[in-house]
């Protein structure tokens, strides 16, 4: 076997994934993402038994295992429950530095992520106080919305 | 803690089927069968002391997509474990929950939104990169190539492939939940086109959404339903070569070696009489007639005889696909467990109008979809 070739180098065999998704948003969803859009609204889902408030809205409460039935319209005020600032770059992630933030609207009961807007983020201890749990934000909605999540943000009062 | 002889099925249900439930999202197809499966059994949640989940990851568009459907599965706060292989391998892990003596009942949950992925792409990066993705294979292609290994008459194997897809399709036509409820005419499928040889288009079923949940459940916890409970006594499974080598494909040694433990487990002495129905991978009607072979349906090199003499149809001597299989409602990942639903609804009476008479033993089978390089058999009584 002497006359065997030898790597020098490992060899590696470069590959690519392109994999071209259509999820379907769903008839909650749609509806969520359409008041969004149209009626700069928010709504969540309150679960019949337990009372619990969903935002995103879902068809069911996955504690009670009922279908929730009652839509509610939530915000456009909330309370910071959990932070951060990001100053690194992620792959296919937002060109930091950004703040986010899960906010629990006024009326929900779960907390829902978005981005915060309008904090001078370039030193991180100014912006984590800015940003404490507890503090309050409102909902500033995009002008040309398209239905998406992005079509809001947080901004602090 | 007291280990269990014995596994029931409480109860078991499928969501709404269709080509594209776009209406819903995963969780929320999800959901559906979770809560249909435990209404079946007449089960709360709060009863419920393990949930197991399978799911594809690449075909869901999630990475671990079992994070997202977990608790509309049943699993919040509760103990929850979760595979990658094909959706029956979760029925297996649920099984072996209950025999641990650990759980009273268990949820198994799959599910299949095909519409969302480009199943053949996804289907093709299963293949490893350096022999085989540059040659261009698929799972398709690759149980194409397998078939090529039989050794018999091809035109008797061609004829009976066709044969296979009339029957299941006319079975489907009857079953009001299968997906696909119209016919398929032998000569539909003879003018169907090669999709890669000898593998014809129509023999290929249409892939539809769904979820699919089977409530297992301990002997004591048994005796608290309402209904009938159906006994699994025998389960086996195990895993092939990967891609075809040695062993030809045809002969199915993965299937042969999880039915010989399954079998064993049972006590079934010989397949060949002591099964009322069948419940089997028919991802194309090849991988049914090499099923009746390799699960000792019938002896070695008379599958095709099996299908062509009549045994297999829905009033032959040995029912194999009442329900239509995937031929009628191709859960791609949630196959398997729509057959272990299927037949615990023959064996329970409730399968309606494609109710076999009286069955008191079956088989449920699931396969990793069409290179089956693992497969799942479970041995199903209602006494």
């Amino acid at each position: 076997m002497s006359d065997m070739a030898t790597a020098s180098s490992p060899l590696i065999h470069p590959g690519e994934w392109h994999i071209h998704y259509d999820y379907a948003v769903g008839e909650i969803a749609e509806r969520f993402f359409t008041e969004l859009r149209d009626n700069a609204t928010i709504y969540a889902l309150r679960c019949p038994s337990c009372k619990l408030v969903f935002v995103p809205p879902r068809a069911y409460c996955e504690r009670c295992f009922v279908r929730t039935t009652d839509w509610v319209k939530i915000g456009p005020e909330g309370v910071i429950e959990a932070f951060t600032i990001v100053y690194e770059p992620f792959d296919g992630l937002p060109v930091p530095p950004y703040a986010v933030a899960y906010v629990t609207l006024d009326g929900a009961s779960t907390a829902l992520a978005n981005f915060v807007t309008d904090v001078d983020l370039s030193d991180p201890e100014q912006a984590s106080a800015a940003l404490a749990i507890g503090n309050r934000v409102i909902v500033d909605f995009v002008d040309e919305r398209k239905g998406l999540i992005t079509d809001f943000h947080y901004r602090l009062l | 803690m007291n280990i269990q002889s014995r596994i029931a099925i409480l109860g078991g249900a499928q969501s709404m089927l269709g080509a594209h439930r776009d209406d819903v999202r995963l969780e929320e197809l999800v959901f559906e069968a979770a809560e249909a499966a435990l209404d079946d059994a007449g089960v709360k949640r709060s009863e419920l002391d393990t949930v197991v989940l399978a799911g594809s990851d690449q075909m869901d568009g999630r990475s671990i997509s079992s994070m997202v459907t977990a608790c509309p599965a049943g699993a919040y706060l509760k103990d929850e474990i979760r595979t990658t292989i094909e959706g029956s391998f979760a029925a297996v892990l649920a099984c072996m929950r209950i025999l641990s003596g650990e759980f009273e009942t268990a949820l198994a949950v799959t599910w299949t939104k095909t519409s969302e992925s480009p199943y053949d792409l996804v289907s093709s990066l299963s293949y490893d990169p350096f022999y085989q993705r540059p040659i261009g294979l698929s799972d398709v292609i690759d149980a194409a190539a397998a078939v090529s290994t039989y050794t018999g008459s091809k035109s008797t194997l061609a004829d009976a492939a066709c044969s296979v897809v009339v029957k299941n399709r006319s079975n489907g036509e009857v079953n009001p939940r299968a997906f696909l409820r119209y016919p398929m005419a032998r000569e539909t499928i003879d003018d169907s086109p090669y999709v890669a040889y000898p593998i014809r288009r129509a023999e290929i079923p249409q892939a539809c959404d769904g979820a699919v949940a089977v409530l297992f459940g301990s002997a004591q916890r048994a005796k608290a339903i309402d209904h009938q409970p159906v006994w699994v006594d025998g389960v086996g499974w195990a895993t092939g070569e990967y891609g075809i080598g040695v062993d030809p494909p045809v002969h199915m040694r993965a299937l042969r070696a999880a039915a010989a433990r399954a079998y064993a487990m049972a006590g079934v002495v010989d397949p060949s009489r002591e099964f009322n129905f069948a419940e089997i991978f028919d991802g194309t009607p090849y991988h049914e007639i090499f099923a009746y072979e390799a699960l000792g349906l019938t002896p070695d090199g008379l599958g095709p005889a099996f299908i062509l003499d009549g045994a297999s149809e829905r009033h032959g001597a040995l029912p194999v696909n009442p329900s239509g299989g995937l031929q009628a409602t191709n859960l791609r990942f949630a196959s398997g467990m729509s057959r272990i639903l299927e037949a615990y609804l023959q064996l329970s009476g409730r399968a309606g109008p494609v109710q076999v008479a009286s069955p008191r033993q079956g088989i449920a089978h699931g396969a990793t979809t069409y290179p089956a390089q693992s497969h799942a058999i479970f041995v199903m009584r209602n006494y």
